[in-house]
């Protein structure tokens, strides 16, 4: 193996380098919660052991927990057909029943309100409820769009709906959007997440014209920040007095906040989407929930080639059950709220280097202080070297937005459910112990 | 140069490292020479350009300055006034 290790640390996978500068870790083994990393120094390469603390952009939320699936999966593997959408299966109708029977208790609906497709990744999700939403009102048969004067979307500064030509659209960053043609017809709003009066000043300044509102459960790349169930409701309200589409978007919140969604108990979004999480892992698996028939696509729009086929529903079924008689809900909220005191009080110490620690369950973020603002990559590899895996957000830097709104890099922390409660304050203790190394100047050369 | 002109490019000169340490959080331009090159990636090359542009009417369209240097900066902004 040695061999190979000094080859990929010095000369990478060969995978495209789609970021301006790919780190320089060589993830080598996972064991449990925890990874084995690798990184050429000037004369040797150093491995060494850190905590899992993302799942990998946030899917790996199974990651530790494989073991107890092996024999679903192997049964699986022998005995699921391959049955497309088109066909019916008996896996998939029981892993549908399942997730409608959670939709409905967290959104106090019924479980036959329910319509759902799956998609494979969280984007394409995102492109599918685009397009129910682009496409109610129109009528095939005569060209006629009824809902033409809605021409208005409402999404979120610094939210993030995927990397689609269309999901991209409902960005406010000109990095990702400048050069990729405009979706025709449609005008882009964007409010500040959790304000009231930024939403109430968009639906007053739109009147008539909002077609949808795009939201996530939690902003994630904008900095790991929860709104309050005040504005939510605002919202919900807001978008049924203007005949709105409300769209919640869990797949980066779902599952892993201590509920099946982060939006609050009781909010009836029209449209939910999940992924991430919900493949385990293992499997690019999202989903699209919808309540209103109007939003169900016409005959021809949505078919997938991958539509949670039988083994991946087997599979997920499988681990949803496991989840839930396990009351891992309970244990992501208790988890959390753990990590989230515990590093309250390193921000607390070490307030030139963090801003702030937000989040709920298993989906935290730590900001950075105004000297680390655009920082964020030093200070995970900086965690990284000390023994925590951490992910960087963008936060909410751009020049269009006001300097006092304005939020700092942020490392996201969304680790798999399996993390003990011991590992959760080693987290905290490596982020004290970054904070100390940081401000004693010690900085790329920083090892445990 | 008149002193107008001085007094303008100063102006310009205080706009762009205003923009640059507080937009782009960049602490070095501060106080960095002219002919300095920044460290700029390919993000913060949209934010210039959109300062510019919304700042001095700068069209880049045409232009192959390197957006990585407070001297060419100024120079583009005092071409688009």
């Amino acid at each position: 193996m040695q061999p190979y290790i000094d080859e990929i640390t010095t000369a990478g996978d060969g995978l495209h380098d789609h970021y301006g500068e790919r780190t320089p870790f060589t993830m080598l083994k996972a064991e449990q919660n925890n990874i084995l990393i690798a990184e050429k120094l000037s004369d040797h390469v150093k491995t060494w052991s850190c905590i899992n603390a993302t799942g990998g952009y946030g899917a790996g939320f199974w990651t530790g927990s494989y073991a107890s699936l092996s024999e679903t999966i192997s049964q699986a593997l022998l005995e699921c057909p391959s049955a497309t959408d088109e066909y019916h299966s008996l896996d998939r109708l029981n892993l549908i029943s399942l997730i409608k029977s959670l939709l409905a208790h967290h959104t106090d609906t019924t479980p036959q309100e329910w319509e759902m497709t799956f998609t494979s990744t969280g984007t394409e999700a995102m492109d599918f409820v685009l397009q129910q939403i682009l496409l109610e009102g129109y009528s095939l048969a005569s060209g006629v769009h009824a809902h033409q004067d809605k021409d208005v979307l409402i999404t979120c500064r610094g939210a993030w709906h995927g990397w689609s030509v269309a999901s991209l659209q409902l960005l406010d960053r000109r990095q990702f959007t400048d050069g990729i043609p405009k979706l025709p017809n449609v005008t882009n709003s964007y409010i500040r997440y959790g304000d009231i009066d930024s939403l109430k000043k968009a639906f007053a300044t739109y009147s008539g014209r909002i077609r949808a509102v795009f939201v996530e459960g939690l902003l994630g790349d904008g900095g790991v920040i929860k709104a309050s169930d005040a504005w939510w409701q605002e919202l919900r309200n807001l978008c049924t007095k203007e005949n709105a589409r409300l769209i919640d978007d869990e797949i980066l919140t779902g599952l892993r906040t201590g509920a099946f969604l982060a939006c609050p108990q009781g909010i009836k979004p029209d449209v939910i989407t999940l992924g991430k999480a919900l493949g385990l892992g293992l499997f690019p698996v999202s989903l699209v929930a919808w309540r209103d028939k109007s939003l169900s696509p016409r005959p021809g729009v949505g078919v997938r080639t991958f539509n949670a086929r039988p083994l991946q529903a087997r599979i997920i079924n499988q681990a949803l059950k496991s989840f839930l008689a396990e009351h891992q809900f309970e244990q992501c909220a208790a988890k959390g709220l753990m990590l989230l005191n515990a590093l309250k009080e390193v921000v607390a110490k070490y307030p030139q280097v963090y801003r702030e620690v937000r989040g709920q369950g298993l989906l935290l973020g730590v900001e950075l202080a105004k000297p680390y603002a655009k920082k964020g990559r030093f200070i995970r590899d900086t965690l990284l070297r000390l023994g925590v895996l951490t992910e960087v957000e963008s936060g909410q830097l751009g020049t269009h937005i006001p300097r006092e709104e304005r939020v700092h890099e942020t490392l996201r922390m969304t680790p798999p459910f399996s993390i003990t409660e011991q590992e959760c304050l080693a987290i905290a203790e490596i982020f004290e112990k970054a904070g100390q190394k940081i401000l004693a100047g010690e900085n790329h050369a920083l090892y445990s | 140069m008149l002193a107008a002109d001085t007094t303008k490019q100063e102006a310009i000169e205080n706009k762009i490292r205003d923009f640059l340490v507080n937009d782009l959080m960049k602490d070095t331009a501060q106080s960095v020479s002219l002919e300095d090159e920044l460290d700029i990636d390919s993000i913060e090359q949209v934010e210039i350009r959109v300062f510019l542009e919304e700042n001095f009417q700068v069209d880049l369209k045409t232009s192959q300055v390197p957006l990585n240097k407070i001297k060419n900066l100024i120079d583009l902004a005092i071409a688009a006034s």
